[in-house]
């Protein structure tokens, strides 16, 4: 690997170029766009957790002056999608399954007026027996929420069965004995709660058709590739006919994947002949959201006095509410990643994705990882405790290492979380703070606690085009829209690098589905590191280009180039140099015509041979790891938890932008630490009870600790200049290092997220009865 | 949401406005509640009568008699009011927790009351002052003490046609020192669960006044008169009489659940907090240490 100082650009933190008309109000979301005689939208969303539809009667609601069409299932083809399962469909159909689900949608001159007419469409229902709870919904005779579920298309090796969508079994070794080998054998139930993805701008698109009945539409989705062609799925159109623009997002963490909200938008500009805007408020958007899903993680793990874990089995059951969505996908992750980035010779992990009436659950930050890592790393520490070990000196003895195999039977590989976990330990002073005296005052309490994070890293394809312009500049076409997280910035610096121009001379091009090429989408951490090889790889075959051309005018005969700043040059010879833009105007107007640059990219994990039943996930390329050390003060009059200091360090194999990095650890240590303690979708009988700001409560900048992110640079060999991605994996540690903090703090441990006050308080109520 | 805006150019415009269409219309002042129970159409009006910009409603002006806040002193001013210092301090105090510094700029110290709900931020501190609500109609203005104000979630005693003009707030003792805690989920914009408010003056070494109120445990906020006697009776601050008087103070209060906290969380708080504002308003007062 090259050192870092060799490079020009990368490594060099900058300013996102965005940042400041973001600020200004002048970036352009889909709720600032307008066509000519455009209509506003609104949705007939379910309130029934599961009803049959008798009769939708929209006569009333055409006859409000200022309405333009009214559509339902009627209107669109009764065409199955979804992209584990093909379970969904654009409206309701015969009958509901969550409150929520999309039952008729309107178009009008209008809001005001497609929100009256919304209330003039009269639906019959019949109400179904509707289950709310995974494991009631698991038992025999529970009501069916899909009984065509065993006929539904699915991408994986679908084992099914009532309202169970997936089921799926990994093991590896001889659990059995590994348990009867241990010493001590620990069995715990962890929950967690539906989350909110919480971003500021809720789901929109602008959908239009033109002359040729082609259409196109703007949207702050995150996969614009893939919701192209889940829309020409659904809607049944070739994807020739299906255009999707990208626009700027207001964050995405999940939220926004495939399609939500583009099909109904469609389907009202086809029958309306108008282009239609539908844009969520926020309370729809939480209603019709596609929250991270709510998992039971029940863990049993066998380990030996002297801290040798011998065998875990785990059994995780997720609420997938009405439709599969991502949840599936999510279990795979969360199955895979069961033991933690430990080594354990003998391990199993069960899975089961479950239907219920609750609203349509899916992902975010981190997958199903993230509720996995809140599990494994409380009962670790549940586990050093009882054995009388310093959780670290626990973690330590158990680090798996490259060529340890995970229960997927893939070996790991850049394995670093030896050094994350020493650097963070001796950053936050460990060893003194943990033997320091935790009462501060009458109620106060001080804690510490750690947790290790191990994620997946490049998922699946990418590609890119490098396109040198006539000014000596490069625009860089990709699929790869920027979240609000600064990947374009990073993106472009890639570029520049390889190219030997100045970052700002990289234009990465507005993702449009007509021109920019494949690539999954702004998920799974994957963008620098997916979107970049492709990005990296498509810049070489550009510079590639130019410097052939530029060894016949610089007569180089074959020796040596390099570019930078915006020049070719000899190595040896400097002074023999010419202009990128010199060399294109030869290029265009003498040889050789324009330079495009191109390559598509698909990380090999080198490894295929999966063993397991029902699993839904490819394997992984390589991994990233990360360790949190968070510090508490908990109030043990209220259960109040302030958090006062998270130390976060992530190997990042290199830091394209640092300042980057830096904010993505500190922006996925608030969330994390909004999931450890304040946020939950309070769901009753399928009802969100708290679809606003006010009342599903987000840290704001008052609550957040003090953030102390390390960044570590340990090269990946498969990483564009040996970058890993970041996104997901600063938001995993959290939650386990809080919860293992107010252990140490208060000697309670919550196994059920968020931590409350009302739950930590209970806690601390019945250890002081045990004890009494 | 649709509506007629009206802007009187006097309170005498407003008033007579008000007493003409009663019922149908609603008074605006720095727009936080009313335009959000608009929007979500929680609330409806027929005319929306705003007096934000009236003078005599606004600041916060020394009276004979003490202070005078108007109705539409904001509560950012409050907040950060020089004039709110020893015995008032308390009442920029809760003004610091309201919501958050955007809101605050807004909203007004009237439209906090007459909004009623049971959290609101302003009433605790007003309370244990002893506030008075002056209140206008067309013919007559009157003072009422302000824990007769509430009436039950959203309701007070204002009948249609009269406007809460502002609040006169009497002299405190020199030694007098009072407290305000909100207990909600996160430090800023967010609704209390549990709002404590409480004060105490000293004369010649003897407690001379004590006054309690709580917020958000009750249909509306409310004085704690069982606990501030007890505390009489005693003539103590003691750590212990402090301790019985939060025990007698929660048992006061009549909590809910809701989505933001249970009822046995919010009494075990009025608890808490309570032992936590007394002891600090001991302290404040240097009881017990010469």
């Amino acid at each position: 690997m090259d050192d870092q100082k060799a490079y020009a650009i990368v490594g060099h933190s900058m300013l996102r170029p965005d940042a400041r008309e973001k600020v200004r109000g002048r970036a352009v979301y889909v709720a600032d766009f307008r066509l000519p005689g455009m209509l506003f939208a609104r949705v007939l969303w379910s309130d029934r957790p599961h009803a049959r539809i008798l009769h939708i009667d929209t006569r009333q609601a055409l006859d409000l002056p200022g309405v333009y069409t009214v559509v339902t299932a009627d209107d669109a083809p009764n065409t199955r999608y979804g992209v584990y399962l093909k379970d969904q469909l654009i409206f309701a159909r015969g009958k509901v399954r969550h409150i929520g689900e999309p039952v008729a949608a309107v178009a009008a001159e209008s809001e005001a007026i497609a929100e009256k007419a919304i209330e003039k469409i009269v639906v019959q229902y019949e109400e179904l027996p509707a289950i709310f709870e995974p494991i009631e919904a698991m038992k025999p005779g529970a009501p069916l929420i899909h009984p065509d579920l065993e006929s539904y298309e699915a991408t994986y090796p679908k084992i099914v069965k009532g309202n169970v969508c997936l089921y799926t079994r990994l093991s590896m070794g001889d659990t059995e004995k590994g348990f009867e080998d241990a010493d001590y054998v620990f069995e715990d139930t962890f929950k967690t709660q539906p989350m909110y993805q919480g971003y500021l701008e809720p789901r929109g698109a602008v959908a239009s058709f033109d002359f040729n009945d082609k259409l196109t539409v703007w949207t702050s989705n995150q996969q614009i590739l893939v919701c192209q062609a889940e829309l020409a799925t659904a809607l049944e159109m070739p994807m020739t006919q299906v255009r999707v623009i990208g626009t700027a997002i207001g964050g995405a963490f999940g939220g926004k994947l495939k399609t939500s909200v583009e099909p109904i938008a469609a389907l009202l500009a086809k029958k309306s002949g108008r282009p239609v805007r539908l844009v969520l408020t926020r309370e729809e958007d939480f209603i019709a959201s596609r929250a991270r899903a709510p998992y039971i993680l029940r863990l049993k793990t066998g380990v030996k006095a002297n801290g040798k874990i011998t065998a875990k089995s785990v059994e995780l059951i997720a609420d997938c509410g009405g439709y599969s969505d991502h949840v599936v996908g999510t279990m795979g992750l969360a199955v895979s990643f069961s033991q933690g980035p430990y080594k354990i010779p003998n391990a199993e992990a069960k899975g089961y994705c479950v239907y219920t009436n609750n609203p349509n659950y899916s992902c975010m930050r981190a997958y199903g990882v993230h509720q996995m890592c809140f599990a494994t790393e409380s009962q670790m520490d549940i586990i050093a405790s009882k054995i009388g070990m310093d959780p670290a000196e626990f973690r330590r003895r158990n680090l798996a290492e490259d060529g340890d195999v995970l229960v997927t039977t893939q070996p790991l590989r850049s394995v670093t979380v030896d050094q994350t976990m020493a650097q963070v330990l001796k950053a936050c002073h460990w060893e003194e703070k943990r033997k320091a005296s935790k009462q501060r005052g009458v109620k106060n309490f001080y804690g510490i606690g750690m947790a290790n994070t191990i994620l997946n890293m490049g998922l699946l394809s990418s590609a890119a085009i490098v396109k040198i312009n006539e000014d000596g500049t490069a625009s860089v076409l990709t699929g790869a829209v920027d979240l609000g997280t600064g990947n374009h910035t990073a993106l472009a610096q890639i570029a520049a690098e390889e190219l030997g121009m100045k970052p700002n001379d990289v234009n990465i091009a507005a993702v449009d589905s007509d021109s920019s090429p494949y690539d999954l989408g702004q998920i799974a951490s994957r963008t620098i590191f997916d979107c970049g090889n492709a990005i990296k790889l498509a810049a070489n075959d550009a510079r590639r280009q130019l410097f052939a051309t530029a060894d016949e005018v610089l007569g180089a005969e074959g020796r040596e180039l390099r570019a930078s700043e915006g020049n070719v040059y000899v190595r040896d010879e400097p002074d023999k140099k010419i202009s990128i833009r010199d060399l294109m105007g030869y290029r265009l107007y003498f040889k050789g015509g324009p330079i495009i640059g191109r390559a598509g990219w698909l990380g090999k994990p080198g490894f295929d041979h999966l063993v397991g039943e029902g699993y839904p996930q490819p394997p992984s390329v390589t991994f990233v790891f990360g360790t949190h050390v968070a510090e508490v003060e908990v109030d043990v009059g209220t259960g109040q938890v302030k958090v006062e200091r998270i130390t976060a360090a992530h190997d990042v194999g290199r830091a394209i932008n640092p300042l980057g990095v830096a904010a993505q650890i500190e922006g996925g240590v608030v969330q994390g630490m909004g999931y450890a303690l304040y946020e939950e979708m309070q769901i009753h009988e399928g009802v969100v009870q708290n679809p606003d700001f006010l009342n599903y409560r987000m840290p704001t900048i008052l609550d957040a600790p003090e953030i102390v992110p390390i960044i570590l640079e340990i090269p990946e060999e498969y990483g564009p200049f040996g970058a890993k991605g970041i996104g997901e994996p600063t938001n995993m540690g959290p939650p386990p290092a809080i919860a293992n903090a107010i252990y140490n703090a208060v000697g309670v441990r919550v196994k059920e997220l968020p931590i409350t006050p009302e739950r930590l308080l209970h806690a601390l109520d019945d250890k002081k009865t045990r004890e009494a | 949401m649709q509506f007629e805006y009206f802007r009187p150019q006097s309170m005498n415009e407003a008033l007579r406005f008000l007493a003409d269409h009663k019922k149908e219309a609603m008074i605006l002042a720095g727009g936080t509640d009313v335009i959000n129970g608009l929007r979500t159409g929680k609330q409806a009006a027929k005319y929306l009568v705003d007096i934000g910009h009236l003078a005599d409603m606004k600041g916060i002006h020394p009276a004979d008699d003490g202070l005078f806040i108007g109705a539409l002193a904001k509560v950012r001013d409050i907040e950060r009011s020089p004039l709110l210092v020893d015995g008032w301090r308390v009442i920029a105090q809760a003004a610091g927790t309201l919501a958050s510094a955007q809101i605050r700029n807004l909203a007004t110290i009237g439209g906090n009351i007459c909004n009623a709900s049971p959290s609101a931020d302003m009433a605790p501190a007003l309370l244990v002052l002893d506030s008075m609500a002056e209140i206008a109609g067309i013919e007559e203005r009157h003072r009422v003490p302000l824990d007769q104000f509430f009436k039950g979630p959203g309701k007070t005693i204002l009948a249609p046609g009269q406007i809460l003009i502002g609040f006169h707030v009497g002299r405190q003792l020199p030694n007098t020192a009072g407290y305000y805690i909100k207990r909600g989920v996160r430090r800023a914009m967010d609704c209390a669960i549990v709002g404590v408010a409480a004060l105490a003056s000293t004369s010649d070494g003897h407690l001379s006044k004590v006054r309690i109120a709580l917020g958000a445990v009750a249909p509306t906020p409310f004085r704690a008169y069982k606990a501030e006697q007890f505390i009489l009776e005693q003539g103590d601050l003691d750590q212990t009489t402090i301790s019985k008087a939060a025990r007698i103070a929660s048992e006061a209060c009549r909590p809910i659940d809701d989505v933001r906290s249970r009822a046995w969380y919010r009494r075990r708080m009025v608890e808490v907090e309570t032992n936590r504002a007394l002891g600090w308003v001991a302290k404040e007062l240097k009881w017990g240490e010469g």
